[in-house]
C-alpha cells in the first residue's frame, strides 16, 4: 500500500491519491491535496463543496449524486470543474478524503 | 510391385479421418454453455442454414471486411474444390461422371482438359496471391508463421506437380484411374511409372497427414459449429439450456 | 479509418492496477499468485476448453488470415501489432499450442508454441486489458472467431491465480456487499431517488414518482446505477416515460444494477451479479423486467438471464425488455405524445453500444426513438455504426484511470466517424460510454455534448 505524508502526518493512499481511512482526515489533509491536484488555494468555494460531500458522506456512506452536488451547493457543474479541474467524483471527493467513486462513471 | 506409395496413401487418409474425427468430436463435447450470438442474426433454423450457407460458400464475412483479400481468398477456395470435384470425376468414377453429363469419352477427355487446366491455373495463381501477401502485406507478415508459410507451399508444390502432368503430359490416365480403382478395392495394381505422379501422391499423403494437426483444420466445419454464427437468437423465446444443465461451467468452476 | 503503420510495443506499457488481497478473497480468488500458479492456470485452462465450444474451437481453426487485423479500435488506435485481434488471441493460442496439441509439444517453436512463462502471463495482462470485448473483429471473421470469449478466458485464468485488476474486482465485491457497482448504499439510493423526485417537480410541476422497492409494482426497472450518480437526466427520463403511459414500477435496492462486471471477469461473478436481478424481481413480485441504458448489461440480461438463473416463467415475455424496445413500442403504438421541437438547436447522432448492437441485436429501436423526438438526427458512417460499430474505448472493464492511455487510443475510430457528421450532441443508450465519451471529446478537443436516448425522450414528451 503506498503511503503519503500530508501536512506531516502518514497516510495509506489508494494508486491514485485518494487516503484509505476517512476518518483522519482534517481541513490540513483537504490542503495538503489540494496542491496534488493543482489547485492553489482552497477558496471558500472550494470549501463548500469539500464541507457538502464530507457532510454527504457522513450521513449516506457514499458520494452524493452529481446532480444533488449542483444544486445544494448552488455551484453550476462547469464552475465545479473550474473549482476541481478532475471534476466532483475525482478531485472534489479526493480533497474530501472520500473513497474514490468507481464503476460506470 | 512397389507397394510404398499405395500404403502411404492408405495410412494418409487413415490419419486424415481418424484425425479429423478426433478434432470435431472434441469440438462438440464441450458445450456452448451461454447464448453467444452474433447479432443481428435469424430468429429460426432455416434463418440459420442460410446464415451459415452464406458463410461456407461465399464467404460473406470476408468479403464485408476486405474485399480485396476476399477474391484470392474465394477464388483459391474454389478452385480447390474443382480440382477436388474433377479428381473425383476423371480419376475415381470417370463413367459416372461421363453419364452423368450426358458426353462421350472423347467429350468428357476435353472437358477435363479445359476445366483441369482452368482450376489448376486459378490454383496457382491465387496460392501465389496468398504468399505473396503474406510477404507484402505488413499486418499480414506480422502475423505469419512458419506454418502458414509451409501450408501454402505445400499446397504449390501439389498443384505444381498436378499441373505438370497436365501440361507436359506425361501420364497414362488409363493407367492412373486402373491405379486409383485397385487402391479404392484393396486390389492393388502397380501405380503409373511417372516419378511425378509418384511425388504428387507423396505431397498429397503429407497435407492429408498435416490437416488435423494445423489450422487447415478449419475446413472440418469452423463456420458451422461456430457458436457466434450458428445459434440461433431467441433467447427470450426459448429458454437456452441444453443436457448440461443451466451453467455447467459455473457450478463446476466453484 | 486507415489503418496505422505497424509500432511494435507501442502500448506494451499500460497496466491495469493489479487487485491486492482485500479484492480479491471476496470474490473467491487467491490473494495472491500461488507457487505452483503455472500448473494451476493450465488446469484452469484445461476446464475452460472442456466446458466451452467457442474456446476449443477457435483455439484450432483461424487461419490467420488478417480479415480483423484492422478492425479492432485499440490497433487503429495504437498500431501496436498485439492489438490486431489475430495476435492478440496467438498470445494465448501459443500457450495453447505448447501444452494441449500435439504440433505444439514435438515442434515446439516451430509451431509457434510457447512456454506459459512469467512474460507471457505479463504479455496477457497487458493486451487482454486492452480489449474492451466489443467483438466487432468476428463481423468479420469468416469463422466468427469471437476475440471477446478468448479475452474473458484469458481474464479467468488469471482471475483464478489472483492475478487481476484492481477496478474490475472492486467493482464487483460492492455488486455483491452493496447491490451496484458504484457502491450507493440504501439511504442514499432512496435519498437521490427523493431528489430527483423533487427535481421533476420543479420542472414539470407533476408529482412524477421515482419508486424504491415497491412491492407489487408492475415494472422493475433495473438501470445501470450510473444513472443514479452521474446520469441523472436519463434517470428522470425513466420516470417520466412511466408516468405518460400511467405504469406502476419500481427500482430494487438490491439490485440496483443492470451492469454486469461478471462479463469482465470470470462466468462465476456473471452468474452470481444476475441472481440478484432475478431474486428482486421475484422478491418484489412484479410482472416485467425492463434494463435501463447499458450495454453489457443488455447483453448479459437478455442473452443470458434465463440460461443462468431461469426459468422466468413469474416474468412476462419479453423478458427481460430494454428501456428502447419499451420506450419504441410505446411510440409505435401512438401511446406517448411527443413534441419534437424540444429537442431543436442540436445536431444529434447516434452511437451503437458494442453490446447492444453484437451482443444483444438492438440496433433499430434506439434510432426509432430518436427519429421520432429529434428533427436534425444524422447517421455516422455506414461501416461505423450498427453491427459495424466502432467501440467507445472503455467498455470491457477498462474505464478506469491508469488505462486513460488506452482508452483514449480506442476512441480514436469512433471520434473520427463522429466528425463527419457536424453533430454537436452524441446520443447513446450505455453509461459506459457515457462516461467515456466526455473524456474523449476533451482529449480530441471536440466540442460535443453526450446524452441517454431516455434524456432526449423525455424532454419531447408531452405530460
Amino acid at each position: 500500500m503506498p503511503t503519503l505524508t500530508l501536512a506531516g502526518k502518514e497516510f495509506d493512499v489508494d494508486e491514485d491519491g485518494f487516503i484509505q481511512d476517512a476518518t483522519k482526515w482534517d481541513d490540513s489533509i483537504a490542503t495538503a491535496l489540494a496542491e496534488q491536484e493543482g489547485i492553489k488555494v482552497l477558496t471558500d468555494e472550494h470549501w463548500k463543496v469539500i464541507r457538502y460531500l464530507r457532510d454527504y458522506f457522513q450521513k449516506f456512506g457514499s458520494a452524493p449524486m452529481i446532480r444533488k452536488v449542483t444544486k445544494d451547493t448552488g455551484l453550476p457543474l462547469k464552475r465545479i470543474y473550474e473549482l476541481f479541474p478532475t471534476g466532483p467524483a475525482k478531485g472534489a471527493c479526493k480533497l474530501a478524503g472520500l473513497p474514490k467513486p468507481t464503476g460506470c462513471i | 510391385m512397389n507397394l510404398a506409395l499405395p500404403v502411404l496413401l492408405y495410412a494418409a487418409v487413415a490419419v486424415f479421418l481418424l484425425g479429423m474425427g478426433w478434432r470435431i468430436s472434441w469440438w462438440l463435447r464441450a458445450p456452448a454453455p451461454l447464448k453467444i450470438v452474433l447479432t443481428p442474426a435469424p430468429k429460426t433454423f432455416s434463418g440459420v442454414a442460410v446464415r451459415l450457407a452464406g458463410e461456407i460458400f461465399t464467404f460473406r464475412s470476408l468479403f464485408k471486411g476486405d474485399r480485396y483479400f476476399w477474391i484470392p481468398a474465394w477464388l483459391f477456395h474454389l478452385s480447390l474444390a474443382l480440382l477436388l470435384i474433377g479428381h473425383l470425376g476423371g480419376l475415381v468414377m470417370p463413367k459416372v461422371a461421363e453419364a452423368t453429363l450426358g458426353l462421350d469419352e472423347s467429350q468428357f477427355e476435353h472437358l477435363a482438359q479445359v476445366a483441369g487446366s482452368v482450376a489448376g491455373i486459378l490454383a496457382i495463381s491465387t496460392v501465389l496471391w496468398l504468399l505473396i501477401r503474406r510477404q507484402v502485406g505488413e499486418r499480414p507478415r506480422s502475423i505469419s508463421h512458419f506454418s502458414d508459410f509451409f501450408a501454402l507451399i505445400l499446397l504449390l508444390l501439389i498443384l505444381g506437380t498436378g499441373s505438370h502432368m497436365r501440361f507436359m503430359g506425361g501420364l497414362d490416365i488409363m493407367q492412373a484411374r486402373q491405379f486409383v480403382a485397385g487402391w479404392l478395392m484393396f486390389h492393388l495394381v502397380p501405380p503409373p511409372s511417372n516419378p511425378v505422379f509418384a511425388a504428387h501422391v507423396i505431397l498429397v499423403s503429407v497435407l492429408l497427414i498435416y490437416i488435423p494437426f494445423s489450422k487447415l483444420v478449419h475446413i472440418g466445419g469452423a463456420a458451422l459449429f461456430s457458436p457466434t454464427l450458428n445459434q440461433r437468437n431467441n433467447p427470450r423465446e426459448r429458454r437456452y439450456a441444453g443436457p448440461w444443465g443451466a451453467a455447467a461451467s459455473i457450478s463446476k468452476s466453484k | 479509418m486507415k489503418a496505422p503503420p505497424l509500432c511494435p510495443n507501442i502500448a506494451a506499457n499500460v497496466h491495469a492496477h493489479r487487485a491486492k488481497k482485500e479484492y480479491l478473497e471476496p470474490l473467491g480468488l487467491p490473494a495472491e499468485r500461488p507457487a505452483d500458479w503455472r500448473a494451476k492456470a493450465l488446469d484452469k485452462f484445461r476446464e475452460l476448453l472442456h466446458e466451452r465450444r467457442s474456446l476449443s474451437l477457435y483455439m484450432d481453426v483461424c487461419v490467420r488470415c488478417g480479415a480483423c487485423a484492422d478492425k479492432c479500435p485499440f490497433f487503429l488506435g495504437t498500431g501496436d501489432p498485439n492489438n490486431m485481434p489475430v495476435a492478440r488471441a496467438e498470445l494465448f493460442r501459443k500457450v495453447y499450442r505448447r501444452y494441449f496439441t500435439a504440433a505444439g509439444k514435438l515442434a515446439g517453436r516451430l509451431a509457434t508454441a510457447e512456454d506459459l512463462t512469467d512474460d507471457v502471463l505479463d504479455q496477457w495482462f497487458t493486451y487482454f486489458y486492452q480489449c474492451s470485448e466489443c467483438r466487432r473483429c468476428a463481423v468479420f471473421c469468416p469463422f466468427g472467431v469471437d476475440t471477446a470469449e478468448i479475452t474473458m478466458a484469458a481474464r479467468e485464468i488469471m482471475a483464478s491465480i489472483g492475478v487481476a485488476p484492481k477496478y474490475t474486482t472492486e467493482v464487483i465485491r460492492k455488486a455483491n456487499e452493496i447491490g451496484n457497482n458504484l457502491g450507493i448504499p440504501l439511504a442514499a439510493w432512496k435519498d437521490s431517488a427523493e431528489f430527483l423526485e423533487q427535481e421533476l417537480k420543479e420542472q414539470t410541476g407533476k408529482d412524477i414518482k421515482m419508486p424504491v422497492d415497491q412491492e407489487g409494482a408492475e415494472v422493475l426497472l433495473v438501470p445501470p446505477s450510473a444513472d443514479m450518480f452521474a446520469n441523472a437526466d436519463t434517470m428522470m427520463g425513466y420516470a417520466k416515460l412511466f408516468y405518460a403511459v400511467g405504469v406502476n414500477w419500481t427500482t430494487s435496492t438490491y439490485a440496483s444494477e443492470a451492469g454486469n462486471f461478471g462479463l469482465f471477469l470470470n462466468y462465476e461473478q456473471l452468474q452470481k451479479i444476475n441472481r440478484r436481478i432475478v431474486d428482486a424481481a421475484r422478491n418484489l413480485r412484479v410482472k416485467r423486467l425492463i434494463i435501463g441504458e447499458c450495454g453489457h448489461a443488455w447483453r448479459a440480461a437478455q442473452a443470458f438471464t434465463d440460461t443462468l438463473n431461469g426459468p422466468l416463467h413469474f416474468l412476462q415475455k419479453p423478458c427481460p425488455e430494454h428501456i428502447c424496445e419499451f420506450a419504441a413500442r410505446l411510440i409505435r403504438g401512438g401511446w406517448l405524445k411527443l413534441d419534437k421541437s424540444a429537442n431543436d438547436g442540436v445536431t444529434v447522432t447516434y452511437h451503437d453500444p458494442c453490446n447492444l448492437a453484437r451482443g444483444g441485436g438492438l440496433i433499430d429501436e434506439p434510432r426509432e426513438i430518436l427519429r421520432a423526438v429529434v428533427n436534425d438526427f444524422r447517421e455516422m458512417p455506414a461501416d461505423t455504426i450498427r453491427e459495424k460499430t466502432f467501440c467507445c474505448g472503455g467498455g470491457g472493464g477498462l474505464l478506469t484511470e491508469e488505462l486513460m492511455q488506452t482508452r483514449m487510443n480506442g476512441a480514436k475510430p469512433r471520434v473520427e466517424a463522429f466528425r463527419t457528421t457536424g453533430a454537436d450532441l452524441l446520443a447513446t443508450p450505455c453509461a459506459i460510454c457515457k462516461a467515456q465519451f466526455p473524456e474523449v471529446f476533451k482529449h480530441y478537443g471536440v466540442d460535443a455534448r453526450v446524452v441517454g436516448v431516455m434524456d432526449l425522450l423525455a424532454k419531447a414528451i408531452v405530460i
